[in-house]
This record gives C-alpha cells, sequence and structure tokens, in this order.
C-alpha cells in the first residue's frame, strides 16, 4: 500500500538528488507502530456502516451531538477505512480528501475538549492524517506539540523521528539536523531509530552545504554497519548485512565521494583519514571514490584513489587490489614505459605486503585475517604473475628490439622473480624458458645452459621442453668458444651430459639423433669408450631411419671405438659399413679405407704374431684386395714379401719383392727391398737376378760402405751367373768408384779383366791390365804382396803379345827391313817383361826371365836360320856363315845367361815353376850335355797287391 | 766327376814320411813280395797270380783275385793310353772296394800326377806306401811328383826312404842325381848318385858324360 508510494517516491528523489537515496523509506515501519496503537479498540466487520452511523447521529443532531467518545471513535474509522483500502490494493480509491473527516473528528475532539484523557495518542493520530493526507506543515505542527507536551512518552522517539524526517522531506535540513542529533544523542542502547537517524543526520549536514563536516557522521554510520571481524573479501561483498543496510552503506559513501570530490588536492581522502583511526572497510571507500571519478571521466584521479590506499593501509591486500585497477585505467591511458613501472609498483606493494604478512603473531587478529583471505590473496598473485611477465617481457622486448645488454639482465631478473614467486606455476616451464632465453641473449650461455635445461628438465614435459632442451645444448656450445684449459674440459663433460639427457628424455624429438651422435662423437673423443659405443648404437638401433650422417657418425664412432680397444676384426666390419654411407668422391671414403686397411693389417700382425703366417699373409693380401688405394699397401706388399720370407718361401717372396718395386719405384723401403731381394734371388740360386738387385741397390744406397759392398757382390753375382759382361762393368765400376782400400780395387780389376778375357775381349782385358799396373804403381802405402802380385802378372800378360809379335818376324827378305822391325819389337818386348821382371814377384820375374831369355834365343836362332844371299861362291858362303855364327853367338851366349839365372832362383829361392823348368828344358836345348837330365820311372804298381 | 777324396784326406797332415809310411805299417796286411821290375819308362803288368797264392785260396778267392786282376789291368791300359780320367776312375773305385791293395793306391798317385792333382796323389802314395812299403817304384814316382811340384826337399826325403829299401833301383840313383844337381844346385851331392847309377849301369854313356861335366865343373 504505503510501500508503493514509497517506492514512486524514492524514484522521483534519485532524480532529485542525483544517487542519493531518499531518507522516507522508514514510514513503513511506523505504520505498523500505528496499527498497535490501535489495537484495543474492537474493529467492527462493517466499518463504513459504522461510520453512517456516527455520521447520522451528526446530522440528526449536529456536530455537537456528538461527544468526545464519537468523534474519536468518528476519527480513528475513518483512519481503519483508509487502512482498509490500501490493503486491499484500492489505493486509487484514495486521495488527500479522504483524511478530511478523519481530521475533522480529531480537531473537534481537541477543540472540544482540550482535556481530553487521550490526547496525548489524538495528536499522534492527527499527525499521521495530516501526514498522510499531504499536509507535512501541519503534520510537522502536530509533532512539535506532541514532543512538547509528551517528552516522556514512549512514542517520544518516534515522534521526533517522524519530525525529522517530515524536517527533512520538507528540505528543513537545519530543523531535522536538531531533530535527528535528539535522536542520536539518547545513545544506541535501545534506539530504533538510532542508526537511521545517524544516516539522516550525516545527510542533513550534508545538504546544508557542509558535507566536510558529514564526513564523520557518515564514517559513524559505515562503522556501525560494516566494522567485523572479517576477511576483506567478505566486507567488500557485504554479504553479512541486510539489502537495506547495503543501501545505506552505499549512499553513505556516495555521499562521502560526492564530498571528497569536491576537496581540492588528489589524496583528500588519505588527507581526511590519516588524523583517523583504520577501519578495516576503508579499501571500499577508497574503491567507491574511484569509481565515482571513473563515471566522471576523471580516471587521472581514479587512478591516484586507486593506488592510494596503500599509502593509507601497506598491509591491506587491497593496497595491491586496488593499485591493480591503476594499472587497468593505465593500460588504455599510459604509455608502456608508465605501465611497466605501474607494475613494478604492483610488485613492490606486493613485496612489502608479503614481508608484512609473514612477519605476522598469530595473535595480531587482523592480520590473521588479512592472511586468511585467500581469495584476496588470490587474486593478488594470480595479477602479480601477469604483471611480472608483462615486466619481464617488455624487457625481453625491449632488449630485443635495441639489443641492450642491460634490459636483457632486467628481464632474465623478472623471469626470476617470477620463477620464485611460482615455480610450480602452470606458466613455470615456459617463463624458465624465457629466462634462458634473455641469459643466451645476454651472453650469458653458462647461466642460459642452466635454465634452459632446467626448463626442458624440471617440469616434466611441456610443449617448450625439447626447444629448451637443445637450446641448452646451442648454449653449451657458444660458452664453450670462450673457454680455456681446465675449466674447458669440465664445461665440455657437463654438456656432455646434457646433450645425453636430451637424447634420453627427447628421444623422439627428430633432433635427438644428431644431438646424441655428436654426443657419440665426443664420447669417443673424451676416450669414455663404453658410453660412445651406447650412444652409437642407440643411434642406430632406435633411428634407423635417421640421416645418413648421424648414421655415419655412429658407425664412425663405433668403428674407432673398436679400432682403439683393438678389436680389429669388429671395427673393420663397421668401417665397412661406414663406407657404404660416403659418397664415392668424398675424402672421408679414403680416410675410411686406411682404417680399413689397417684393422686387416693388425689382424694380420696378430696373426704373424702367433705363428699363423699362412693367415697373416691372406689377411696382407686382403688389403690389397679390399683397400688398393690405402696408403699402408706398399708396407703390406713389403709385409707379405717378409713373411714369405720368415716361411722360407723365397719363390713368392721374390715375386712380391719385385712387384713392389714395379709398382713403388720411389717408396723410402726401397734399399731394404732391393736388399731382401738380393737375398731371395741368392736363395733360389738366381745369381743375375741377385746381382740385378745389387746393382739396384748400388744406385739407392745410404752408405757408401754398403754401396761398395753390394757392388763387390753384385759383380760376384754376376760372376756366377756367367754373366760376365756385367760382372766385368760391375767389378770395374766397383775399382773406379772405390780406389781405396786399394788391394779390392786392383783385385776388381783383374777380376773384370778376367770377364772380358772370358769373352774374347782382348782389348778390354788388356785396358784391366794397364788399369791393374798403373794401381798397383800409384797405391804407395796401400800396396800389398797381393797388388804386386796381380800387377806383375799384368805387366807380363801385357808384355805377352810383344813376345807373340816379335817371335812371328823372320829375318826373311827383305832382310834389312825385317831386322829393323824385329829390332825394334824386341826392344819393346824387352822393356814390357823388364816391367814384370821389376815387380820382383818371382813366378813373373821368372817368367819374364824365361821370356827375355827366349827372345835373346829367338834372334840367334833366326839369324842362323836367316835367308842367305844367294849371289855366293862356295868361299863367301863359308865367310858368311862364319859371320852369322859370330852375330848370333852372344845372342845364344845372353839367352843362357838368363836361363841359369832361372835356375839359380830355382836352387837359392827355392822358385820352382813352370818358367823355371822351362828354363830347364831350354837350357836343356842349349846345352845339352850339362843340362839336359831326363828322369826315368816304371809303372808305379805293376799288380794290385 | 766328382772325386771321392775323403778315404785320402784322411791322411792329410801327417809331416813325417817316414813316420807315415812306417808307423802305421803293422796294421797293414802282409803282401807278398813281388818281383820288382827293372823296367825303364814302360811297365811290364804281370798279368799271372802266382801257383802258391792260389794253392791257399778258395774258389771264392780265386774268383774275387781274378776281378781285382781284370779290373788292375784295365787301369793300367788306360795309363798307357793316357786315358787319365778312365784309369783315375777304374783305381779310385778299386781304393774304395779293396782298401787294403796298395797297387791302385800306387797307381791312381800316378795318373793323379799327370793330372797335376800333386796334393791327392800324395795321399795316394802314401796310402800305397803304408800298404807296401817294398814298391822301389812307388818312392820313386812319389818323389818326382814331389820335384814336379816343386816340394825338393821332400821329394829327396822320399828317394832316400826308396833308396834304403831298394839301394840299387837305377831309377832312383838317377833321379836323386839330377833331383841334387839341378834342382838342389848341390852337385857335388849329385855326382856320388850317378856314381853309385855307374856301378850298376857301366855302360850307360850318357851318365858317363854327365859325371864327366860335373867332375870338370866342380874341379873348376
Amino acid at each position: 500500500m504505503h510501500h508503493r508510494l514509497i517506492i514512486v517516491a524514492i524514484t522521483i528523489l534519485s532524480l532529485l538528488y542525483g544517487c542519493s537515496s531518499t531518507p522516507t523509506d522508514t514510514l513503513g515501519s511506523l505504520k505498523g507502530k500505528t496499527i498497535q496503537i490501535e489495537k484495543d479498540v474492537p474493529i467492527d466487520a462493517n466499518i463504513i456502516d459504522a461510520i453512517k452511523t456516527y455520521e447520522n447521529i451528526a446530522k440528526s443532531g449536529g456536530e455537537s451531538a456528538l461527544n468526545e467518545k464519537a468523534l474519536r471513535r468518528l476519527g480513528d474509522l475513518e483512519m481503519q477505512r483508509i487502512d482498509r483500502l490500501y490493503e486491499n490494493e484500492e489505493d486509487h480509491l484514495i486521495t488527500e480528501q479522504s483524511y478530511e473527516k478523519a481530521i475533522n473528528a480529531y480537531q473537534k475532539l481537541l477543540t472540544r475538549y482540550p482535556n481530553y484523557h487521550d490526547r496525548e495518542t489524538v495528536i499522534y493520530q492527527l499527525a499521521r492524517a495530516y501526514e498522510q493526507g499531504g499536509r507535512p506543515d501541519r503534520a510537522i505542527k502536530a509533532l512539535k506539540i506532541f514532543s512538547r507536551d509528551y517528552p516522556a512518552s514512549p512514542y517520544a522517539e518516534e515522534v521526533t523521528f517522524r519530525l525529522g524526517e517530515l524536517l527533512f522531506q520538507e528540505g528543513l535540513y537545519k530543523d531535522a539536523e536538531i531533530a535527528y542529533s535528539s535522536i542520536i544523542s539518547r545513545g544506541q542502547h535501545s534506539n530504533q531509530f538510532y542508526e537511521q537517524s545517524l544516516f539522516k543526520y550525516s545527510w542533513s549536514i550534508y545538504k546544508q552545504d557542509r558535507c566536510v563536516e558529514s564526513l564523520d557522521p557518515f564514517f559513524s554510520v559505515l562503522d556501525l554497519k560494516l566494522t567485523r571481524n572479517s576477511t576483506p573479501t567478505e566486507i567488500a561483498k557485504m554479504e553479512y548485512i541486510s539489502r537495506s543496510d547495503v543501501e545505506l552503506v552505499n549512499d553513505s559513501m556516495r555521499a562521502i565521494s560526492l564530498c571528497i570530490a569536491t576537496q581540492p588536492g588528489p589524496d583528500a581522502l588519505t588527507k581526511y583519514l590519516s588524523r583517523k583511526p583504520v577501519r578495516v572497510y576503508e579499501f571500499i571507500v577508497y574503491q567507491k571514490l574511484a569509481e565515482f571519478y571513473l563515471r566522471q571521466e576523471r580516471t587521472t584521479d581514479a587512478s591516484r584513489v586507486y593506488s592510494a590506499y596503500f599509502s593509507r593501509s601497506n598491509w591491506h591486500p587491497y593496497g595491491v587490489i586496488l593499485h591493480d585497477k591503476a594499472i587497468d585505467i593505465f593500460t588504455t591511458q599510459k604509455s608502456k614505459d608508465e605501465i611497466v613501472q605501474a607494475k613494478k609498483e604492483y610488485i613492490r606493494r606486493y613485496d612489502i605486503l608479503t614481508e608484512r604478512l609473514d612477519k605476522t603473531h598469530h595473535n595480531d587478529y587482523n592480520l590473521f585475517l588479512i592472511k586468511s583471505d585467500s581469495e584476496s590473496l588470490f587474486k593478488i598473485r594470480s595479477r602479480l604473475k601477469v604483471h611480472l611477465l608483462d615486466i619481464a617481457q617488455y624487457h625481453h622486448a625491449k632488449a630485443q628490439k635495441t639489443d641492450d645488454l642491460l634490459n636483457f639482465q632486467e628481464a632474465a631478473g623478472w623471469y626470476r622473480l617470477y620463477l620464485k614467486h611460482f615455480p610450480k606455476g602452470e606458466d613455470a616451464p615456459r617463463i624458465n624458458f624465457l629466462l634462458a632465453e634473455a641469459l643466451f641473449e645476454d651472453k650469458l650461455y653458462a647461466e642460459a645452459a642452466r635454465e634452459y635445461e632446467r626448463a626442458a628438465y624440471e617440469y616434466g614435459m611441456h610443449p617448450e621442453a625439447a626447444e629448451a632442451g637443445y637450446a641448452a645444448l646451442v648454449s653449451y656450445t657458444e660458452q664453450d668458444k670462450l673457454l680455456t684449459g681446465p675449466d674447458k674440459k669440465e664445461w665440455h663433460q657437463t654438456a656432455l651430459q646434457s646433450a645425453l639427457s636430451f637424447a634420453r628424455v627427447f628421444s623422439k624429438d627428430s633432433r635427438a639423433p644428431s644431438v646424441l651422435a655428436k654426443a657419440a662423437h665426443e664420447l669417443y673423443e673424451g676416450r669414455h669408450y663404453e658410453d660412445a659405443v651406447v650412444a652409437a648404437e642407440t643411434i642406430l638401433n632406435r633411428y634407423p631411419d635417421t640421416k645418413a650422417e648421424n648414421k655415419r657418425t655412429a658407425l664412425i664412432v663405433l668403428a674407432n671405438t673398436q679400432f682403439e680397444l683393438a678389436n680389429y676384426e669388429i671395427a673393420e666390419l663397421f668401417y665397412t659399413e661406414l663406407r657404404l654411407f660416403i659418397k664415392p668422391n668424398d675424402p672421408l671414403q679414403s680416410e675410411v679405407e686406411e682404417r680399413i686397411a689397417a684393422c686387416i693389417y693388425k689382424q694380420a700382425e696378430h696373426f704373424r704374431a702367433h705363428g699363423a703366417i699362412s693367415s697373416a699373409i691372406d689377411e696382407f693380401k686382403r688389403i690389397i684386395t679390399t683397400t688398393p688405394n690405402a696408403s699402408i699397401r706398399p708396407i703390406t706388399e713389403f709385409d707379405i714379401a717378409s713373411t714369405y720370407i720368415i716361411m722360407d718361401q723365397w719363390q713368392e717372396a721374390a715375386e712380391h719383392l719385385s712387384a713392389f718395386k714395379k709398382n713403388h719405384p720411389d717408396h723410402e723401403l726401397i734399399p731394404d727391398v732391393e736388399e731382401k731381394l738380393a737375398v731371395a734371388y741368392l736363395r733360389l740360386e738366381d745369381p743375375l737376378r741377385a746381382a740385378e738387385a745389387l746393382r739396384s741397390i748400388v744406385e739407392n744406397a745410404g752408405s757408401p760402405e754398403s754401396k761398395r759392398e753390394a757392388l763387390w757382390q753384385a759383380a760376384q753375382l754376376y760372376e756366377k751367373a756367367g754373366e760376365k759382361h756385367k760382372a766385368a762393368t760391375s767389378y770395374n765400376t766397383y775399382a773406379e768408384m772405390f780406389p781405396s782400400p786399394l788391394e779390392p780395387a786392383i783385385e776388381a780389376f783383374y777380376k773384370a779383366g778376367l770377364m772380358h778375357q772370358a769373352i774374347g775381349r782382348d782389348y778390354y782385358y788388356r785396358v784391366q791390365l794397364e788399369k791393374i799396373y798403373e794401381a798397383d804403381k800409384n797405391g804407395g802405402a796401400e800396396r800389398t804382396n797381393r797388388t804386386r802380385y796381380l800387377a806383375a802378372q799384368a805387366a807380363f800378360e801385357l808384355a805377352e803379345p810383344h813376345y807373340k809379335r816379335y817371335a812371328k818376324i823372320q829375318l826373311v827378305e827383305p832382310i834389312r827391313k825385317n831386322m829393323q822391325l824385329k829390332n825394334q819389337l824386341m826392344k819393346q818386348a824387352l822393356e814390357a817383361y823388364n816391367k814384370a821382371a821389376e815387380l820382383d814377384v818371382a813366378e813373373f820375374t821368372t817368367a819374364a826371365t824365361f821370356r827375355i831369355a827366349d827372345l835373346y834365343d829367338d834372334f840367334s836362332r833366326k839369324l842362323m836360320d836367316s835367308d842367305r844371299p844367294d849371289n855366293l861362291d862356295d868361299e863367301e858362303m863359308e865367310q858368311y856363315e862364319i859371320m852369322l855364327e859370330e852375330q848370333a853367338f852372344p845372342f845364344e851366349e845372353q839367352a843362357i845367361e838368363l836361363h841359369e839365372t832361372n835356375i839359380k832362383r830355382l836352387a837359392e829361392n827355392g822358385v820352382y815353376n813352370n818358367w823355371t823348368q822351362s828354363s830347364i828344358d831350354a837350357l836343356g836345348k842349349l846345352m845339352p850335355a850339362r843340362y839336359l837330365r831326363n828322369e826315368t820311372h816304371g809303372l808305379a804298381a805293376p799288380t794290385a797287391h | 766327376m766328382a772325386l771321392q777324396h775323403q778315404p785320402l784326406t784322411k791322411l792329410v797332415g801327417i809331416a813325417c814320411l817316414a813316420a807315415l809310411i812306417y808307423g802305421c805299417g803293422a796294421s797293414t796286411p802282409a803282401v807278398k813280395k813281388e818281383n820288382s821290375s827293372q823296367a825303364q819308362t814302360t811297365a811290364q803288368p804281370s798279368t799271372k797270380v802266382s801257383v802258391s797264392q792260389t794253392q791257399q785260396r778258395d774258389d771264392n778267392t780265386a774268383q774275387l783275385s781274378g776281378e781285382i786282376e781284370n779290373q788292375f789291368n784295365r787301369g793300367v791300359r788306360a795309363m798307357y793310353d793316357q786315358n787319365f780320367d778312365k784309369a783315375e776312375e777304374i783305381f779310385l773305385s778299386m781304393t774304395q772296394n779293396y782298401p787294403t791293395l796298395s797297387g791302385p793306391f800306387a797307381n791312381l798317385g800316378s795318373v793323379l800326377t799327370s793330372k797335376k792333382d800333386y796334393s791327392n796323389a800324395e795321399l795316394a802314395f802314401l796310402r800305397a806306401l803304408q800298404l807296401n812299403k817294398t814298391n822301389p817304384e812307388t818312392y820313386n814316382q812319389l818323389g818326382l811328383m814331389y820335384r814336379q811340384s816343386g816340394q825338393f826337399d821332400k821329394a829327396l826325403e822320399i828317394y832316400k826312404l826308396g833308396l834304403e829299401t831298394a839301394p840299387s833301383n837305377t831309377n832312383l840313383l838317377r833321379n836323386t842325381g839330377i833331383l841334387l844337381e839341378l834342382y838342389l844346385g848341390t852337385p857335388e851331392a849329385a855326382l856320388e848318385y850317378y856314381q853309385r847309377y855307374m856301378e850298376i849301369k857301366p855302360n850307360d854313356k850318357q851318365v858317363k858324360i854327365w859325371i864327366a861335366d860335373l867332375s870338370q865343373r866342380i874341379g873348376q
């Protein structure tokens, strides 16, 4: 009924005052009281009938006919009738005139019976009728009379309140202030109008343009409604107060906002509060004020107010929460720098707050409540997360844009802070990754590596895990470049572990095989063979389809490892497989070929060392077929040959050695090969080839001594082989190259001479003889008996042709010319034989002596046999014969004398040889009586016994 | 042809010829003393075996003896034919098959001397002398071999040994004289042997001239 009106009124008032609520909403509650007052009056079922009855009385006897009781009854019935209309929802039937009858009845009663016993109630009812009948001025008058006349009435409080309300309603704020103040002054205890009065009191002051004065009472209202031991969230929600109280609170706050908004300076509220005790709900006031500013589009003021609460209560979560709202405002209004500044402030405040809360003792109930306000704290922390990340990313982005290291560091710092606050947060892995990125970009590779690893391995699986794991490896590599010495080594080790972790944890990552390959390689390099093998095998087993490069690395590691571990057989298998993964023109091919060759070589060596010689040879041969281009091929061929030598298989040895010579003519082993080849040919009794091998040795020999020996041996072998010409040449070369020591040199000339002679090269033979003679003659201290012997022999041999030429000459016509020639030849022969004789070598001295003797003898005989002139008579001829004998005789004498000299040597020096014997024989002819002594003998044994 | 010298080389290095020949003599089987042949330059090989020897042997021995004679005669024939290689083969074979017979050793020495294989010849001769010390021609041939190879002192020694066995052997006397005169340059010593020679062969005009010439030279 009335309620409807009230609502309408509120609406109207709202329009008038902007947002303030109407103060009339307490009338409903007053009405209920009114009804109670009339309870003891019996209410007829048919009020209309009753009223008509009283009206008829009045008509018949005039108004005066009605007594005090009737008037009272009529007034009350009228009031009841109107109340019924409200109750029956027939409001439309009620007008201001509807109360006329009731007012008339009450007024008549009061004027006719001033001492009416229940005057108090009648005035009260009259005030009501005036009020409801739209005559507040009269109502005020009535209420003022009541207050004056019945201050001790149980209705006095209510009446005063209604008075205040009417005064307020009528804009009589000063009077209303007094009325409300009167109620307030009675105290709060059992004062049901206290709160409402306080509220209206505040407004009354406010309405008098004394808003600053109204603040205190308004806060008192808030104190009454909001002060409570609850968490800030509960307080903010105001669920613990009634809806009407919420309105009251909001109205109060609106008033406060309106007032503060008019005050100069941004910190008016804080300034005001600074003198006041702290209230738990203050943050709401700040919030409302800020919202008020926002509605007025005073955003700067709004953000200031939001931020300001912290300075009022830095221990309060809303100090941070409200600041966040300021940040929200900034996001649409401010520069990025300012926003970031504000966000940093948020974090600063957060830190202060948490520090404060951390230090809280359990007996500080207020702070305990705050700590238990999980909703607020959650809100704060969720925003903290956002801000930390924003700040970090802001710096990170800035750093990337400007390449400014300081910004990277700052970004890293913020990321770290984020992780410190939210180590288990959903975002933590990503943030950790970003932190690592910032560190990496800051070139702090070591730290970056650690953070990447954390991002990769400490959060379980997440989208960036693998990327982080890989980035860690990149960081390790970068840092590695900066290190030296033992640090580098240690770092390397750590990096390696990281790589292995990556390969293990992110085994399905496409980069895993490559990482593993690199790790395997490094493990191998670090001689961690076991681990290297595991890594390499993993590549091959787990990633059968990985790219060739990785397989290649794995195989290299496996092969090399086995090689290092001396498992050459297995290593060879790996190397062989490895070749399939290398392009033919890749330089690695030859390297692998070398290794395969080495593997086989080692196997061969093993066999050889254990006496399995033929197996060793098979292996060596395999090197040549399998790895024909390997650098150890020559060595291998050499080894094959050497091994055959060990086996005494000289034929095979020789074949391989000569193949070696042919294939590798410039190899450093050639001298060795030739020497062995020579030995092999000697063993094979192939002196010619042996000699040729030795001649090669001569050409390549290092030391002169070995050259000399080889040359001598070669010459001997040629000789043995029947290669006389080559033997001659070799001996001669020997003697020419090594004239000292003298004796072998002369011996060599001698041998050379014999070889020439044997193949009919007489001229060369004689040349050698001359060399012998000259070499001995110039031999000085190096001359020996042997050299002199050979020289004498040579001289004698050289003389012999002179003898033959001389002996051939017959003294026939033209006798003079022949005589001259023979003389000349004799002279030459004598000279030649004397050379031989002078060397005083018995054999040739006797020989020469014999020849000289024979020269003379020959001359003597030739004279006697010479052609006789055919024109002489007998006497002349006789004379001629005598003359011839005279001429010939001295030559014969000379011959005899010389032969006898030879015989004397026999007796005196014991020199007996063909020549002395020949001298004896010659003397036997020249002087038979003295020298012809023929010995006699029979058959040594005529019978067997 | 490769020669088998083993049986001979065992004797190498023994210095004193006399000791060599006589020292070992006790172990050598007794050989029937043969009639010494005085033939000069040509030898008359005996083709007959003495009756007394034959009677003491059984048939087998007789057969063997015949075979020996055959072989020996073939060797001698080869020597006359100057087929020294064949002669050497035969006598060498005999020395191995019948190592107690001196004849094959003596003729082997002779063949080897002809082939100028003096050292093996010496061994063969010495072996022959060990088996039969009484054959003056073996001494003579050994002495000649020594002279031909210039070992004049050894020649003289062996000649003298031979002359002890056969003091009247003219080959030994003549050859000793020549050795002393021509090769050892001791004409006085030679003269003595020529004179002893002349005692046995007083009609040798040649040696008579030698003695005359020699005496004249010594006289000078």
